[in-house]
C-alpha cells in the first residue's frame, strides 16, 4: 500500500513553488549508496512504492534500504465532465515534492555491483532523470 | 598526516557576483582563520584543489599554505570545512584553520571498515555501519586520515563500540565510550519483511483540527448568506435606477 501521512492539520493544500535545488536532504546521510533526483516533480506514492519494491527485490532481504522522500503534500482532481468552480475538489492522492539534488533511496550492507542494479531498477519506475552517488564520492 | 603543499592568492571579491566570476575563472573562494592571525580572504585553483581532494582519503587534509606576498612564506593549516555544490559537487568554498605545529587540535575523523564480517559471511547477516565520524584530538602531524576498524572477527549480534577502538599513537579519541560504531544485524525473517509492507498500509488521512473547521463552518456559511443577499441587493438596485428614470 502507498505511503500517505497518519494525520494532517488541513486536508486540501496550495500547489507550492518548487524552483531552486534541494537545500536540505542532499546528501548520503544513512547508508553507503544513494539515488539522486537531477529534475523536479512531484512523485506519488505509487511511484515511491514501485521504485521501493523493484530495490527490495533486487537486493533479495540482504542490506538495508532508507526511503528519503515522503508524500507529504496531497493533490486534489476534479471529477470528469465537471463544470469549473464549486470550490476545490475532493483529494486525489499524495506527493512528494522533489527538488533536484534530493537523495531519494538510501542503501547500505550490499556490494556496489548490486546497489548499483537496484538503483538502476528503481529508477526505472521514476518519473524523473537520476544519478546514483556514494557516500565517499561526492556527488561529481 | 603528512601536509601537502598549496598554492594560495589574496582576495579582495567579497560579493556574491564578484565571487561567481571568480569560481567561472577557475579559482575557488577559500578563507584563513586562526589564532596566529586575524582572518583573511583567499583564493584557489581549483583544478589544484580538486586533484588534492582526489588523492586525500578523507576531506580532513592538512596543507602547508604558500599564500602570494604574504609576510610568512608558509602557514599550516586544516581544511576546516569544504562547501560542495549539491548537485554536481563542485566545490564552491574552502575554509583553512591556521594550526601550530605544537597545539593540539580537535577534528571529526571518518570511519572505515576493512574485511567481510563473520556473521555477514556465514550468518547472513548485515553490517550496519552506525557512526560515520569520530571526534579525535592530538598534533596536527599525528592526525589520522580515517580510522579503519577491521570487522572480520564480528558475528551476529556483536558490535564494536567507540571505548573498543584502539586508537593511533598519539591520538585520543573523543565523545561517549558506549556509542556503537558498527554493528552486525540478523538476517530480517519473511514475516519481518511482511509486516513492514503492511506497516505502511494506511485508510483515510486523519485530520487534527476537524472540529475546529466544523466550527468554522458556521461563519463560512454566515458569509455565503451575506453574500446571496448582497446578490439580491445588486439585483435589485437596477430595478429601482430604471422606476427612477421612468
Amino acid at each position: 500500500m502507498a505511503m500517505q501521512p497518519a494525520r494532517v492539520k488541513f486536508r486540501k493544500m496550495h500547489r507550492g513553488s518548487r524552483t531552486g535545488l534541494a537545500t536540505r536532504g542532499h546528501t548520503v546521510a544513512f547508508g553507503e549508496y544513494g539515488l539522486m533526483a537531477l529534475e523536479r516533480c512531484w512523485m506519488d506514492a505509487k511511484q515511491i512504492e514501485a521504485a521501493r519494491v523493484a530495490i527490495a527485490r533486487n537486493m533479495k532481504r540482504h542490506g538495508k534500504l532508507w526511503i528519503r522522500v515522503f508524500p507529504q503534500k496531497s493533490f486534489t482532481k476534479k471529477p470528469l465532465e465537471t463544470r469549473m468552480g464549486k470550490g476545490k475538489a475532493p483529494v486525489e492522492g499524495w506527493v512528494a515534492v522533489i527538488r533536484p539534488a534530493n537523495v531519494l533511496f538510501e542503501v547500505d550492507g550490499v556490494t556496489e555491483a548490486i546497489a548499483r542494479e537496484s538503483m538502476r531498477l528503481a529508477a526505472t519506475k521514476l518519473p524523473i532523470k537520476t544519478k546514483f552517488v556514494s557516500r565517499h564520492h561526492h556527488a561529481s | 598526516m603528512k601536509s601537502v603543499a598549496l598554492k594560495a592568492y589574496p582576495r579582495s571579491q567579497v560579493q556574491r557576483a564578484e565571487v561567481k566570476k571568480l569560481r567561472a575563472s577557475g579559482r575557488v573562494p577559500a578563507t584563513i582563520y586562526g589564532r596566529q592571525a586575524g582572518p583573511q580572504n583567499l583564493e584557489l585553483n581549483s583544478k589544484e584543489f580538486a586533484d588534492l581532494l582526489n588523492h586525500a582519503a578523507s576531506e580532513n587534509v592538512l596543507v602547508d599554505l604558500t599564500v602570494d606576498s604574504d609576510v610568512r612564506a608558509k602557514r599550516l593549516a586544516l581544511v576546516q570545512e569544504i562547501q560542495h555544490h549539491p548537485l554536481d559537487g563542485k566545490v564552491l568554498h574552502v575554509d583553512f584553520h591556521e594550526v601550530a605545529e605544537n597545539e593540539k587540535v580537535t577534528v571529526q575523523v571518518p570511519v572505515e571498515t576493512s574485511g567481510e564480517a563473520a556473521g555477514v559471511k556465514t550468518g547472513g547477516g548485515t553490517l550496519e555501519h552506525i557512526l560515520f565520524k569520530l571526534k579525535v584530538r592530538s598534533l596536527p602531524k599525528d592526525l589520522p586520515e580515517q580510522i579503519v576498524l577491521d570487522v572480520t572477527a564480528l558475528e551476529i549480534g556483536k558490535s564494536i563500540h567507540v571505548g573498543d577502538i584502539q586508537a593511533p599513537s598519539g591520538v585520543e579519541i573523543l565523545g561517549d565510550k558506549h556509542l556503537t560504531v558498527v554493528a552486525v544485524s540478523a538476517p530480517r525473517a519473511e514475516e519481518e519483511v511482511a509486516g513492514a509492507a503492511a506497516a505502511t498500509a494506511a485508510g483515510d488521512v486523519e485530520m487534527t483540527k476537524e472540529k475546529k473547521d466544523e466550527a468554522g463552518g458556521a461563519p463560512a456559511a454566515k458569509g455565503d448568506a451575506k453574500a446571496a443577499a448582497g446578490d439580491k441587493k445588486a439585483d435589485a438596485k437596477p430595478e429601482a435606477k430604471a422606476e427612477k428614470k421612468k
